[in-house]
C-alpha cells in the first residue's frame, strides 16, 4: 500500500541516514556511545540536529530548526558554538571523570538504566568513579553487596502479604532501593518470562506464593538454567497458573507442557502436538497444598512416553534436563535476553555469543549475561535509547532520579494506566513490550506518563497537590529536592541548573537546540513569581519555572527511551 | 514465545522504517512553511485530505457514521459450551463433566442452544439482532495462543505477523474532519488488528485518566484559560523534532500528537454524556461504556476494540467460563441499550472472535486444552439474526481430537468490510473468502 508516498519516504530517510552518519552509524559498525561533553554543550555538533534535510544548505537547516524549537537566539548562539569549541571544552575537563559530567557519562547512564532502574543522585557518581568495567562487576557480583537498608525499609512497613496491594509494594520497593540493581532488573526479566499471575493462585490465601515465586527467580536468575527451570516447574504459584497441580496420568492437561516449550524453553516450531501431550504426561504428579508443592506419586503417569525424541518413562527431572539441552533453548533464551536488555529485533550475530555461551558454559545463566554485556553492541549507538522504557523502568526510574522518597502506596494504579503492574503480566507470554519495546507506547500510557511527570516534578519542588492520584511521594527531609541538589552540587547559575538535571536524566546527552528549550522555559518563563530556590552565590530561581523545565525534560521523547 | 515482528515502531534501518504518514506530511509542510505553528487540528484534517490525494482511499465514503465494534474473547473461548450442540450424542460422551444439559441450554433452534450463562443475550436473539456463525476457523490451525492471535488479527497463516486488518481499514479511511477517534482501542496497549503503518489509533483505558494537566497555576495560559496548551504544543514541537533517524521516533511523535488531539476532545464529550443503562462493574462493561460514550457524542467512530481474557481454561472450566461469559452478555446487553436510549444502536454492529475454541473431549482437570474452530457472535440492530455457517462435525476430528472448520473467519471479516464498513474486503484482506448472509448486501 502507499505507493505513491515511497519515493518521498525514502528520500527524506536517505538524506537523514547519510546526515548522520558521522555520529549516528547503523548496525554492525565499531562505533560507541557519543563522547560526552561538558556543561551546556551537550554533546554533539550540528550534524546531528534534527530533520535537517538532504540537499540543502546548512544555514537553513538552523534556521528551520530555530524556528520549529522556538528558542530563538539560543538556540543560534550554541549552534554558533559549533564542533570546535565543543570539542575544546571536553578536553580541558576530560581529566575530572568523577563528575556527572564525565566522558563516560552516556556509558554509564546507560548501563544503570538496563542492568538496574537508572542512577540515583548518590550512586551515579560512585558508578562514574568506577569506570565501565568496574561498573559492571560491581552490578553483575551483587552477591556481595549487602542489601540490610532494604531488609529494615521493608521489615518496617509491616507488608500483608495476603493483600496484593502489598505485594506490589515488595515488589517496587526493592526496585526502588536495592543495592543490587541487576539483581532486581534480571528478576523483573524473569517473571516476563516465566509468568505467574497473583489473578489464577487460588486466593488471597495464597498471595504469599507469588512472593515465594519471586524469590526463587532472585535466588536462581544468574545460575544454571536447568536448576531455575525444574525449579519454577513444581513452583506453586506455576503449578496454579498453568495448572499443573490439576494434571494427572490420567488425561492429562497440556497447559505448562506446551508453553515450557513455546515460552519458556525452546520456542515455537521445535515440537509437536504429541511431544505437548506426552510431557504433559511425564510431568504429572505435582499438587499444590497449603504448604507448597508435593509430589503425588498416584497421581504421575507410570507409563513410557516419546517426548522430543527420547522414549521411556520421564519424571520432571528427566523433561527438564531434554528442554534446556533443546538446541533451539540457548537461541530462544538469548533472544529474549538481548531484546529486554539491548534492543529489539537481535541478529543472528548477536545472539550467537550468548547461545555459545550457554553451551559451553553448562548452561550457566551467569555466562549468558557475561556475554551479553561485554558484547561491543552492548555499548554501541544502536543500543543507546534504543528501547521505550518500560512503565515500570520509567516510573522506578523517575522517582530514583530525583532523589525522592516513597513507601510506593498508590504506583500500582499509575503502573496500571502505563500497562505494567507487576505480578500481574497481561498472559503467559508476559508483557509485549519486553520483546518489542514499542507495544509499551500508546496514548493512554503517553498521557499517564506525562501526568505522572507533572505530579512527581511538583513534589520534587516541595509542592503539595490537590487532587490527582493518591500517591505516597515526599521528598527527604521534607525540603524540595529541587533545592537539595542546588546546595549539594554547589549550582550557581539557571543554566547550570538545567546542565545538572540533563547529566542526571539524559546522560549529559541532549542536543542543544533541545537544551535550550528546558533553558528558555526555566529563564523566560512567564512564571517567575512565588516561590524560589537559592542558588550557590545567592541568585534565585523561580521554584515552578524549575518545576516546568524539569516537566519537559522528563517528557522529552529522550527520556522516554531507555 | 514467538518472536514478534515490530510493524509499529522504527527499528535501526531506516529504509525498512514504517513511518507514521502523519509525521511525514508534518515534516514536509514545516519544511516549507517554517515558522507557522500548526493547529493540531489543522494538521490531522491535511493528513486526511492528503490521503485521499495521494492513496486514492475511496472506501468508507458509502458507511459513514457506522461503527464496528470488535470484542476479543482472549485466551481460547470454549465454542462447544458456548453454542452448545444440545442433541449431539458426541458431544455429551466427550464431555461427562463439563457437557451443559439440554435442559439448561438456551434454545436457539432444534439443535442449538447458548450457555446459560449467556442470558442476558436472549432478548437480542428474540428481536432478531443476534447472529450466531458455526464452525470458524481457518486450515492448518495453530495451537499456540500467540500464533493463532496473529493468524486471526494479520490474516498471514504463518504466522509472520505484519499489519492488522482493522489498521488496514482504518489506515485507508478518508476522514475529512481529521475526527481522533475514528478508531479507538480500549485498555493499555494496541491490539495486533489495529496495528497499522500509517494510522495512529488512540488507547483508552478510561477518560479520567485520559486528561493532561494543564499548565501549572499563575502561567500567562493558565491565566488566559488556556489551560494546557503553551506546555504541550512545546512538547509536540519537541516530539515533531526527535530525529526521525532515533529508534521509535515516529510512533513517539505520532503517539504525542493522537494523545494531545484526543485528551482535548474526550474531555469535552465525556463532561456532557450520561449513560442510559446501568453498565455492570466490570472492567469489561467499563470499557464498552467509554467507547459508547465516543460512539453518542459524536466522535466519528468507525471501529472500536475491546478485550476479555481469560478464557485459557484448562481445568476448573465450568465456573471461570460461567464468569466470564455472564460479563460478556451483561456487558454488551448495558452497551446496547445503552445505545438504544441515545437512538445510536442502528450504526452499530458488535463481532466477537477468539483465537480458537478447545478440545472436543475434556480433560482430567476439569477442563479442556487447547482447540481449533468455533462460533463466533455478530450482534445489532443491522444484523439478519440467525444461525449460519455450517456444524462442524464431533464425529471427524482432525489427528489432535480438534474440531474441523466450516468456516473461513476471513469470511466473516469480509462481510463486516463489504456490507457494514463499506470498504472494498478483497483490498483489505488481500483475497476473496466469500460472504456470509448475517448483514443485508450493501
Amino acid at each position: 500500500m502507499d505507493d505513491s508516498s515511497r519515493p518521498h519516504t525514502r528520500a527524506s530517510d536517505a538524506g537523514r541516514l547519510a546526515d548522520a552518519t558521522d555520529t549516528i552509524p547503523r548496525a554492525g559498525s565499531n562505533w560507541q556511545l557519543p563522547e560526552i561533553q561538558p556543561q551546556s554543550a551537550g554533546i554533539t555538533d550540528d550534524r546531528t540536529i534534527p530533520n535537517s534535510s538532504p540537499g540543502k544548505p546548512p544555514r537553513r537547516g538552523v534556521s528551520r530548526r530555530k524556528v520549529l524549537i522556538g528558542a530563538g537566539a539560543g538556540a543560534v548562539g550554541l549552534g554558533l558554538l559549533g564542533t570546535g569549541a565543543a570539542a575544546f571544552l571536553a578536553r580541558q575537563q576530560s581529566s575530572s571523570p568523577a563528575t556527572l559530567y564525565a566522558d563516560d557519562a552516556a556509558k554509564i547512564g546507560h548501563l544503570l538504566r538496563r542492568a538496574g532502574f537508572g542512577s540515583s543522585p548518590t550512586d551515579l557518581l560512585q558508578y562514574l568513579s568506577l569506570g565501565i568495567s568496574g561498573s559492571i562487576e560491581k552490578l553483575l557480583n551483587f552477591q556481595g553487596v549487602s542489601n540490610s537498608a532494604l531488609d529494615a525499609r521493608l521489615n518496617a512497613l509491616h507488608l500483608n502479604f495476603t493483600n496484593r496491594q502489598d505485594l506490589i509494594r515488595w515488589v517496587l520497593l526493592r526496585m526502588l532501593y536495592s543495592m543490587r540493581p541487576f539483581e532486581e532488573k534480571l528478576t523483573l526479566f524473569w517473571h516476563g518470562v516465566l509468568t505467574s499471575s497473583f489473578t489464577k493462585i487460588g486466593g488471597a490465601t495464597h498471595l504469599p506464593f507469588m512472593i515465594r515465586q519471586n524469590q526463587l527467580l532472585r535466588a536462581k536468575g544468574l545460575g544454571k538454567f536447568d536448576a531455575l527451570m525444574h525449579a519454577i516447574t513444581i513452583d506453586p504459584a506455576m503449578l496454579y497458573w498453568l495448572d499443573g497441580r490439576l494434571s494427572s496420568g490420567r488425561s492429562p492437561n497440556e497447559n505448562y507442557a506446551r508453553e515450557l516449550m513455546e515460552l519458556f524453553t525452546m520456542g515455537i516450531g521445535n515440537y509437536t502436538q504429541d511431544d505437548v501431550h506426552q510431557g504433559a504426561l511425564a510431568l504429572t504428579g505435582w499438587v499444590v497444598r497449603a504448604d507448597g508443592a508435593h509430589y503425588v506419586p498416584s497421581r504421575h503417569y507410570d507409563g513410557s512416553v516419546t517426548y522430543l525424541g527420547h522414549t521411556g518413562p520421564m519424571t520432571v527431572d528427566d523433561v527438564i534436563k531434554i528442554v534446556c539441552a533443546h538446541p533451539a533453548t540457548g537461541t530462544h533464551i538469548a533472544r529474549r535476553m538481548w531484546s529486554f536488555f539491548v534492543y529489539d529485533n537481535p541478529s543472528p550475530q548477536d545472539l550467537k555469543p550468548l547461545s555459545d555461551a550457554y553451551y559451553q558454559h553448562d548452561h550457566s545463566i551467569a555466562a549468558m549475561v557475561r556475554a551479553m554485556f561485554s558484547s561491543p553492541a552492548f555499548f554501541s549507538a544502536q543500543a543507546y535509547r534504543a528501547r521505550v522504557k518500560s512503565p515500570l523502568e520509567f516510573v522506578v526510574g523517575a522517582i530514583r532520579a530525583l532523589g525522592l522518597e516513597t513507601n510506593a502506596t498508590g504506583l500500582a494504579a499509575v503502573l496500571n494506566a502505563m500497562g505494567q503492574i507487576p505480578l500481574d503480566p497481561p498472559n503467559v507470554a508476559g508483557w509485549p513490550g519486553d520483546g518489542a519495546s514499542g507495544a509499551w507506547m500508546s496514548t493512554q500510557a503517553w498521557v499517564t506518563r506525562i501526568n505522572f511527570t507533572d505530579l512527581l516534578v511538583s513534589i520534587a519542588a516541595g509542592a503539595h497537590p490537590k487532587g490527582g492520584p493518591k500517591i505516597n511521594l515526599t521528598t527527604p527531609g521534607g525540603k524540595s529536592a529541587i533545592q537539595q541538589a542546588i546546595t549539594k552540587q554547589k549550582i550557581a547559575s539557571a543554566d547550570a541548573l538545567v546542565s545538572y538535571y540533563v547529566a542526571m536524566l539524559l546522560d549529559n546527552t541532549l542536543d542543544p537546540s533541545r537544551r535550550a528549550v528546558l533553558a528558555d522555559a526555566l529563564t523566560n518563563s512567564p512564571i517567575q513569581s512565588g516561590a524560589t530556590y537559592t542558588l550557590a552565590g545567592g541568585k534565585k530561581v523561580s521554584a515552578a519555572a524549575t518545576a516546568e523545565m524539569l516537566y519537559l525534560l522528563m517528557s522529552l521523547p529522550e527520556y522516554q527511551m531507555n | 514465545m514467538p518472536n514478534m515482528p515490530d510493524t509499529r515502531g522504527q527499528p535501526c534501518n531506516p529504509f525498512t522504517v514504517p513511518f507514521s504518514r502523519r509525521a511525514m506530511i508534518r515534516d514536509g509542510l514545516l519544511a516549507v512553511s517554517a515558522g507557522m505553528v500548526m493547529p493540531t487540528i489543522f494538521s490531522r484534517a491535511v493528513r486526511a485530505a492528503s490521503n485521499a490525494a495521494h492513496e486514492g482511499a475511496h472506501w468508507a465514503q458509502a458507511a459513514q457514521g457506522r461503527t464496528l465494534i470488535v470484542v476479543q474473547m482472549a485466551g481460547g473461548n470454549d465454542g462447544l459450551n458456548t453454542l452448545i450442540p444440545y442433541t449431539d450424542g458426541a458431544y455429551y460422551s466427550a464431555r461427562p463433566t463439563l457437557a451443559i444439559a439440554q435442559a439448561d441450554a438456551l434454545h436457539l433452534n432444534d439443535r442449538l442452544g447458548l450457555h446459560p450463562a449467556l442470558k442476558a443475550l436472549m432478548p437480542m436473539w428474540q428481536q432478531g439482532h443476534l447472529a450466531a456463525i458455526e464452525g470458524v476457523g481457518y486450515p492448518n490451525p495453530n495451537l499456540s495462543h500467540f500464533a493463532a492471535m496473529d493468524i486471526w488479527q494479520t490474516l498471514d497463516l504463518n504466522g509472520q505477523g505484519g499489519q492488522g486488518w482493522l489498521g488496514k481499514y482504518v489506515a485507508g479511511l478518508v476522514d475529512k474532519d481529521g475526527h481522533p477517534f475514528q478508531s479507538l482501542a480500549v485498555g493499555t496497549s494496541l491490539p495486533v488488528a489495529l496495528n497499522a503503518i500509517s494510522a495512529d489509533v488512540p488507547v483508552v483505558a478510561s477518560p479520567s485518566t485520559y486528561r493532561l494537566q494543564p499548565d501549572p497555576e499563575g502561567s500567562s495560559a493558565a491565566k488566559h484559560g488556556n489551560a494546557a496548551n503553551a506546555r504541550v504544543e512545546t512538547l509536540l514541537k519537541l516530539y515533531n523534532t526527535y530525529p526521525r533517524s532515533a529508534p521509535y521516533a515516529a510512533l513517539l511523535d505520532a503517539t504525542a500528537q493522537a494523545a494531545v488531539d484526543g485528551a482535548r476532545q474526550l474531555d469535552a464529550a465525556v463532561a456532557s454524556y450520561a449513560p442510559k443503562a446501568q453498565y455492570p462493574n466490570t472492567n469489561f462493561a467499563k470499557g464498552l461504556q467509554v467507547l459508547a460514550e465516543v460512539i453518542v457524542q459524536g466522535l466519528g467512530l468507525r471501529v472500536g476494540y475491546v478485550t476479555l481474557g481469560g478464557f485459557d481454561t484448562h481445568g476448573e472450566q465450568k465456573d471461570t467460563q460461567a464468569g466470564l461469559l455472564q460479563q460478556l452478555a451483561e456487558g454488551l446487553a448495558a452497551f446496547y441499550s445503552d445505545l438504544q436510549g441515545h437512538n445510536a444502536a442502528d450504526n452499530v454492529v458488535v463481532m466477537t472472535w477468539s483465537e480458537f475454541g478447545r478440545r472436543v473431549e475434556e480433560n482430567a482437570s476439569a477442563g479442556t486444552d487447547h482447540g481449533t474452530a468455533a462460533p463466533l457472535f455478530v450482534l445489532g440492530n443491522a444484523v439478519q439474526g440467525g444461525v449460519y455457517g455450517e456444524p462442524p462435525d464431533l464425529t471427524k476430528l482432525d489427528h489432535n481430537g480438534n474440531l474441523v472448520f466450516t468456516t473461513d473467519f476471513r469470511s466473516i471479516y469480509a462481510t463486516v468490510l463489504d456490507r457494514w464498513l463499506g470498504a472494498p474486503a478483497s483490498a483489505v484482506l488481500g483475497g476473496n473468502y466469500g460472504e456470509q448472509a448475517f448483514l443485508p448486501p450493501a
